[in-house]
Order: structure tokens, then C-alpha cells, then sequence
């Protein structure tokens, strides 16, 4: 049997804290397409990171073709034929698609110039051959997000690299793409080259995936075949117990309008989507899910609700009032909640303890705000109520944001925005990049609120989760909502279909 | 095309206004040498914005070139000045390199610490090197020599007589060429080949890419082996080098003497042009000459920038009939009332108000900078500090 592609031998890494790999071994055989899977905080990033010389293990082995090679930064890794196409990308916006491909390895000339023409060859030929076709003159800029993950592939590829590491490749894609990608990796894996991947989608791992190693608590838990073993058993080697699911609906609509949205216009600026003659009403006690590619108009719905973007044409109604023209605080007074998208971005200040993070968006409302001042007391009462409540698993109310994991930092802001009694609720991307533990938890608080007839938006690019909670799903497209869905009678695929406008006669 | 249009402009009204002065070769060349610090300090921004560190001590670091380009150039000669001019720069650029990159301070904290403690150390070294020499004090130094002027032999005979004929448009292009072609510093004749250097490095070198990578997306550059931290000891190096150079062109072409306040903000003006040139080396040197042509028809007579209020009113008007087109209300209304405006204090008074002399170089480049209509890019990775453990 030959020597596999990759090994690695008991790799521990330990940080301040926490150990974030223990004791963790990992065989991937050559021209295989291998998955790792687990919980979000269960150490498979900082074992890919490992691999690709962007951490060093503080004890532990990695073996390539069966010997051992000393990895302490992405060069070496490079150099041992390993590359990485990381979750977030990392790709310059402003530079051309051939500039981020060739930028560490350029063919150069006299004096370090490059030879742009070589470079341009270069990557046709590879496109054609592994038929991932990329446009080498565009803008990263201008790509969508499948087209840059199409880049990244290229640009390791491009460094000759033997084994390609993907870090939750599908997370960011619609189906379409998805399945576009799947075909790609099954192409790859057929020239011999090896591919590891991380996911949390089951039945992907299932469909495309020689071997899984389960990821838990920081160790690797089981290796298996997909043919041995079924998604739910997986998802409970995973979690280590049983599985959350989202809650079906179980209550009335009622009447009163929570949200309208009468026929409202934006004018985008710059590369922004403008939204056009939108029509949206969403009731007290119910969910609507807003599905669509990212950059159809979603931030802009969502900033004309909240006041952030004044609408061109067009009223923006909560309850009964009039709010086109009223600032957020204002919005925000009406019982206007908000889960934004972005936790770091929008929502905490990573510096700050949790219970200033609790004050956020409330200094102006009771028990917080007392006349000019600010009640302290109250707002660490009301924190240490939040994190009773929602289960946010930390040491104190006293510790920064920052040390928090993704589905605690998270639960803290569902809690915040919950409180005082919300009327409407827009809930971005609510459950992305948090575990399964967090989603179950915060899907479960979502469907209280509604029974609490609350009205809620639900912006969402997991199409599991608006099919498994919304009441209704529109799908928006280019600033527009183009369809109307009965969750029910819908499939991820139809839905999918819609968002790309795929449909559309 | 538009190159030609506003020659032809120009060429207009300094008839109409009767100051002859406006495309003169005496004008062109002061322009030329109120613009090259300017450049220089441009270039210096570019290369550090470029790799994603804003430069703030590019003044500071002017300010050295001045100091060490005197303290140099008077003792030996001046090229050993310049060259001790651009080692001062290079070395605090190394310094904003440290204390941005290395120990992570704020990019405009260090930048302002910089210049404070130029102005402060110009001073104190001063005192010590200065004081006491022939024409030499705590805020001037010895007289200082001059780099060498060249000129293109023959052509300013030739030209001449075209030159004097006062043809309007053809004996204006040959004041400018005589201008541009006769008693040229060899620095600037440098700065003008840095232009094209640095651009070409930046752009068609790996180095240049990587750098450019480093100022994007340092994560993304890390993550294939380039070391954002290095790159940018590297930019603000050349930064600084270039900003020394600028330094050392006050000193030993635009005068022949240190003296404290020399710099006057041109590091700072230079930072402008960096973002009001799109951070392209080309469009930067045009904002830079612009202010050099400004500033020198200011200084060598008053009574000139009367004419820039026909320019002004002549460009209101066409950018009104432009805002009509476009349908913009309240630009085309802005842009009648400048036009009017400018028109009527021509007509009306003849004398731009010597409060404002001073200003109208900073006010023209501004509005030309901000009006040429584009999409400004700047690089994403502007301003923030790299941090390995945060790339994931």
C-alpha cells in the first residue's frame, strides 16, 4: 500500500486556555477526496491551518508521502505541494484575477519584471484542463462569489499543489454552484490529485467524500466511509447526542400587521443593488424568509427597515406608524429589533465586557437608560438574566466579547434583542457560522418570539433553515422579489433555482 | 485633446487679462521647481499607502531631508547632501516601519510623533551643528551648494525667436518646451524618472504586486508566502527615502539654505495628492504640478492669479452647461453661482484679495483634484495593522 498523501500524528495546539487540537491523527490517501467534519469550535480549522503552515503545532507530526516535513509557514506547505482555499477568501479585491493568482509565484524576467503574457498562458491551459474556466484580465472586484472560489481553486492549482485543503467550500455558494463545485472536486480527485474538505452540510460530505474523520471536543473522533454510515449517525458522532431540528409551525397568524413595506425604491450607490417597487408585509406571529444570492438587495432591504438608507420613493410603515423618514433611534423605540449579519462588524464590541455589549442599542430604553444616565446595575442584572436564559456559556458577564465563541457571542445578541419586548425582529443571517448546539437554541428562541406575535424577517442564504422556519419565502433578486413560496410545498433545489433567476422565462 | 483645450484657455486669457506672465518660461520653470518637492512627497505617500501604511510623517520626514541635506551638503557637496538626505528619510521611514508594523501602533499616532519630533530634532541639531558657523543659527543653516542645471543645447535658440513672435497657442508651446528644457535641476530631472520608476515597479515587477498585494489584502499575501510585515518596512523605507529627496531638493535646488519651516506642509500636500491622484504615480505628478504652477505664478507676481478667476469662470460655465445635461439640479446650480461669481469679482474688482493669494494654490489643486471625474479605489488594506493570529 502506498505511503498516503497526508499524515499527521498526534498534533496537539494548544492556546491560552483552551486546547484547540489534542492528540489528533488524520490519514488521507492519495487521489481521495477527504472530508473532516464536526462542530463549529471542534478544532478543524486550526488542524487545516496546521497543515498549511499558518499554525504550528506545539507537538505532533506532519508526514506528506510519508515523510516528515517541518511546516512553519504557508511557503513550506506550498513548497510540499499542499494548498488552501480558505472560507473567507483571500483574494485582493482590486487586484486582477491574475494578479491574485500569480502574486508569491510570479514568472519574472529581467529585473523582476513580470512576464504577464507567460502567466496569462498559464492559467488558460490549467482552467481548460481541469475545465474551471477563469477570465485572467477581470476584476476580483466585479466576480461572484462562486467565480472567486473558482479563482482560488486555480490559484493553487497554479503552485502545482498535490493536495488542495478547502475550508467549508460550500458554505458561501447556492446550489447550483454547489453542485458545480461538487462536479470539480470529483474532477480533481479523478487526475490523481488529493482533496480535503471541511463542511458541516451532511449529505454533501456523503455524495462527494471517499473517507470522513469526525471532529469533536478538539480530537478526532471516528473515521469512516460514507457507505458505512448515515447522515444522522454522523450528525451524532458530531454533536455526541441528539440532534436538533427546526421546530414546525405550530401557530396562528394573526392580523396586525408588524412590518410593511409600500412600494419602496433605493438608489444604490456604486456597486450596490438598488431595491425596486418592493412590496413586503410581515404580520405579527409570523416568520417570512427572505432567500436570495448575497448582493441581490438583501443590506439594502434590511438598511431601509432599520433607517440606515433613506428609500427614494416608497413608505416604510411599523405597526401603524409611519417610519419613511424617522430615524433608527426612533425605529428602534417602536420595538424595531435587530440580528445582524455580521456579529463582529454590527453587533459587539469585541473589546468590551458582555454587559456593555448589553447596553448596545438599548441607552436609550428603560431598565438601561435611567434620564441622562446610564443604570450600570440594571444592565449587568438584565446581562446575567440574558445569559441565564440563553444558555451563553461564559465565566462571568465580566469578560470581553472576544471570548466568546461565534455560537455564545451570538445567543448574547439574540438575547439583547429580545429584550424590552420587540414588535418586529429582522434577523440576518442568524445562524451562520455558529454549531449545531447554538443553531438549535437560537431556531428554538426565534419560534418563541413568534408565538410571542412577533413579526419577523428572516434573511437567510441557508436554505434549510428559511424552508424549515419561515411561514412564507420570497425570494429577491437584482433588488426585486421575484417569487413567492409556500415553505412546505418547496425544495432547497426550486428555491435555488428561483434565487439565480434560473426560472425565469 | 483636453491638453490642448486648456493651452488653448490659458493662452486666451493671459491676452485677456493682460498678464503675460501666465505661460511664460520664468513661470514654467518656477512651477516645475514648486512641484518636484511635491511629487517626491506624492511618491512617498504612494509606496506606503500602497502597501496599506498611511504616512502622515511624510512632513516630518521632509523635514530631515531638509536638515541632513544642509548639514551634508554644506560640509562636502551637495550630492553628498542629497545622498544624506535620503538616508535620513529612508531611516524614519524604517522608524514609522517599527512603530506601525512591529509594535503596532497607530498608523496616525506615529505618523504625527514623527513629524513632531522632526521639527523638535531639526532644532536641537541645529544648535549643535549650526550655531556657530558662517551664516549658520539655531534655525538656518550655512550657505548650502546648488545641484547642477541642465538645459537641452541649442533648442532654446531655435525656439526663441517663435517664442517672441507672441503668436498666441504656437509661441506659448514654445515658452512652455524652452521652459521645461533649459536650467532643469539634475534632481529634477531624478524626480521625473522616479515617477516613471516607481510606477513601473509597482506595477510591472513582482515586487511591486506583492507590495500592491500587502496593501489590498495582507492576509491574502501572507497566506502565499509573502510577508506583508517585511514588504511594509520595505514601502516605508522608500517612502521615507523619497519624502528625504523632496527634503533635499528644498535645500540644494529651490534654495541654498536650511532654514526651520522650509517644509511648510508640502508633506502634507503631497499626502493629498495621493489620494486626490486616484494612487497612481501619473495622476499624482499632474495634482503636484498643478499646485507648483499655482503657487508659482503666486509667488512671482500677485497680479496674475487674476487671470486664474477668468479659468475658474470659464470652467464653472462649461461644468454648468455639463450639470444641465446631466440633469443635476443642485450641481448645475453650485456650479453657475462659482461661475457667475468668479466672473463678476473679475469684472468687478480685477484683484483677487491678497488674504487669499496665499490660499489659491491648496483651493485650485482641490477643486481641479475633485472635480476630474473618476472612481477612486483606494487600497482596502489602507490604515489597518497586520496581525498574524487575527488572518484566520
Amino acid at each position: 500500500m502506498p505511503a498516503p498523501a497526508i499524515e499527521l500524528r498526534g498534533i496537539t495546539k494548544r492556546y491560552p486556555g483552551v486546547v484547540a487540537n489534542r492528540d489528533v491523527n488524520l490519514r488521507v490517501e492519495s487521489g481521495t477526496a477527504h472530508a473532516v467534519i464536526g462542530e463549529n469550535g471542534a478544532g478543524k480549522s486550526t488542524l487545516m491551518n496546521i497543515l498549511y503552515g499558518m499554525v504550528v503545532p506545539d507537538e505532533g507530526e506532519i508526514l506528506v508521502e510519508g515523510t516528515p516535513v517541518p511546516m512553519s509557514s504557508p511557503a513550506d506547505a506550498i513548497a510540499a505541494g499542499i494548498g488552501m482555499v480558505h472560507q473567507h477568501f483571500k483574494l485582493a479585491d482590486n487586484l486582477t484575477v491574475l494578479e491574485n493568482v500569480i502574486l508569491g509565484d510570479e514568472p519574472t524576467g529581467r529585473a523582476g519584471r513580470i512576464d504577464f503574457e507567460a502567466a496569462r498562458t498559464r492559467i488558460v491551459e490549467l482552467g481548460d484542463h481541469y475545465r474551471i474556466p477563469i477570465e485572467p484580465d477581470a476584476l476580483v472586484a466585479d466576480l461572484s462569489v462562486g467565480n472567486r472560489q473558482r479563482v482560488e481553486i486555480i490559484k493553487v492549482l497554479y503552485r502545482g499543489a498535490r493536495v488542495l485543503i478547502l475550508d467549508e467550500p460550500t458554505s458561501v455558494l447556492v446550489p447550483q454552484e454547489v453542485d458545480e463545485l461538487l462536479k470539480n472536486l470529483r474532477r480533481l480527485t479523478g487526475e490523481g490529485l488529493t482533496v480535503i474538505f471541511i463542511s458541516h452540510k451532511l449529505d454533501e460530505v456523503l455524495t462527494v467524500a471517499d473517507e470522513i474523520t469526525v471532529m469533536r471536543n478538539a480530537r478526532t473522533v471516528a473515521h469512516t466511509r460514507p457507505a458505512e454510515i448515515t447522515s444522522r449517525e454522523l450528525a451524532q458522532l458530531m454533536v455526541g447526542s441528539e440532534l436538533p431540528t427546526p421546530e414546525p409551525r405550530t401557530v396562528e397568524v394573526r392580523s396586525e400587521v408588524g412590518l410593511r413595506l409600500e412600494s419602496v425604491s433605493t438608489r444604490g450607490r456604486g456597486h450596490e443593488t438598488s431595491l425596486s417597487d418592493i412590496d413586503l408585509t410581515v404580520r405579527s406571529g409570523e416568520i417570512v424568509g427572505i432567500a436570495g444570492v448575497e448582493g441581490n438587495g438583501q443590506s439594502e432591504l434590511i438598511e431601509t427597515i432599520l433607517g440606515l438608507t433613506s428609500p427614494v420613493g416608497g413608505r416604510v410603515l411599523l405597526g401603524t406608524e409611519d417610519v419613511t423618514e424617522a430615524a433608527t433611534s426612533i425605529r428602534r423605540r417602536l420595538g424595531l429589533s435587530y440580528i445582524p449579519q455580521d456579529r463582529h462588524r454590527e453587533a459587539l464590541l469585541l473589546d468590551a465586557t458582555l454587559w456593555e455589549n448589553r447596553i448596545l442599542g438599548h441607552q436609550m430604553h428603560p431598565p438601561i437608560n435611567r434620564g441622562v444616565w446610564i443604570d450600570r446595575k440594571a444592565a449587568r442584572a438584565d446581562t446575567e438574566r440574558i445569559v441565564a436564559d440563553s444558555d451563553v456559556r461564559t465565566p462571568s458577564i465580566e469578560v470581553l466579547a472576544s471570548a466568546l465563541s461565534g455560537g455564545n457571542q451570538q445567543k448574547l445578541i439574540v438575547g439583547r434583542e429580545m429584550a424590552g419586548e420587540p414588535r418586529v425582529l429582522i434577523a440576518a443571517h442568524p445562524t451562520r457560522g455558529v454549531d449545531v448546539g447554538a443553531q438549535a437554541a437560537i431556531w428554538t428562541r426565534l419560534s418563541a418570539v413568534r408565538r410571542a406575535g412577533v413579526a419577523v424577517l428572516l434573511v437567510s442564504a441557508d436554505l434549510e433553515e428559511l424552508i424549515g422556519i419561515s411561514d412564507r419565502i420570497l425570494v429577491i433578486l437584482r433588488g426585486r422579489f421575484v417569487g413567492e413560496f409556500d415553505p412546505a410545498a418547496i425544495g432547497p433545489e426550486d428555491l435555488g433555482a428561483a434565487m439565480t433567476g434560473a426560472d425565469a422565462a | 485633446m483636453r491638453v490642448l483645450l486648456a493651452l488653448l484657455l490659458l493662452s486666451a486669457v493671459a491676452d485677456i487679462a493682460n498678464t503675460p506672465d501666465l505661460l511664460s518660461r520664468g513661470a514654467v520653470s518656477a512651477s516645475l521647481r514648486f512641484a518636484v518637492p511635491i511629487v517626491l512627497a506624492g511618491l512617498g505617500g504612494l509606496w506606503a499607502e500602497r502597501c496599506g501604511v498611511i504616512n502622515i510623517g511624510l512632513e516630518g520626514m521632509m523635514i530631515i531631508g531638509t536638515w541632513m541635506g544642509a548639514w551634508a551638503g554644506f560640509q562636502w557637496s551637495p550630492w553628498v547632501g542629497v545622498l544624506a538626505a535620503v538616508a535620513g528619510g529612508a531611516v524614519f521611514g524604517a522608524f514609522h516601519a517599527l512603530m506601525t508594523v512591529s509594535f503596532g501602533v497607530d498608523q496616525a499616532v506615529s505618523g504625527i510623533a514623527i513629524n513632531v519630533a522632526a521639527l523638535g530634532l531639526g532644532r536641537f541639531l541645529s544648535s549643535i551643528f549650526f550655531e556657530g558657523q558662517v551664516g549658520g543659527g539655531i534655525s538656518q543653516s550655512p550657505h548650502v551648494g546648488q545641484i547642477a542645471n541642465v538645459s537641452v543645447p541649442g533648442l532654446a535658440e531655435v525656439l526663441d525667436p517663435i517664442a517672441t513672435l507672441e503668436t498666441p497657442v504656437i509661441s506659448d508651446i514654445a515658452e512652455i518646451v524652452i521652459g521645461v528644457t533649459t536650467g532643469v535641476s539634475l534632481l529634477t530631472i531624478l524626480a521625473a524618472a522616479l515617477v516613471f520608476l516607481s510606477w513601473w515597479v509597482l506595477f510591472r515587477t513582482s515586487f511591486g504586486l506583492r507590495l500592491r498585494a500587502c496593501g489590498e489584502n495582507p492576509a491574502a499575501a501572507d497566506s502565499l508566502g509573502v510577508n506583508p510585515n517585511r514588504m511594509r518596512y520595505a514601502a516605508l523605507t522608500v517612502s521615507g527615502a523619497l519624502a528625504g529627496l523632496g527634503g533635499a531638493f528644498l535645500v540644494t535646488v529651490a534654495s541654498s539654505i536650511y532654514r526651520e519651516g522650509q517644509v511648510a506642509g508640502r508633506g502634507f500636500i503631497g499626502l493629498a495628492t495621493v489620494i486626490f491622484g486616484n494612487w497612481m504615480p501619473g495622476r499624482l505628478t499632474i495634482g503636484a504640478l498643478l499646485f507648483g504652477f499655482t503657487d508659482a505664478l503666486r509667488t512671482r507676481q500677485e497680479t496674475t492669479m487674476t487671470a486664474l478667476l477668468i479659468v475658474g469662470a470659464v470652467v464653472f460655465a462649461f461644468l454648468t452647461v455639463r450639470a444641465v445635461r446631466a440633469r443635476n439640479r443642485g450641481a448645475t446650480f453650485a456650479y453657475a453661482i462659482a461661475a457667475v461669481g468668479l466672473g463678476w469679482w473679475f469684472l468687478g474688482f480685477g484683484v483677487v484679495p491678497s488674504e487669499f493669494v496665499g490660499f489659491a494654490p491648496h483651493l485650485t489643486t482641490l477643486l481641479v483634484l475633485s472635480l476630474a471625474h473618476q472612481r477612486i479605489r483606494p487600497p482596502q488594506g489602507i490604515g489597518v495593522p497586520y496581525r498574524r493570529s487575527e488572518a484566520n
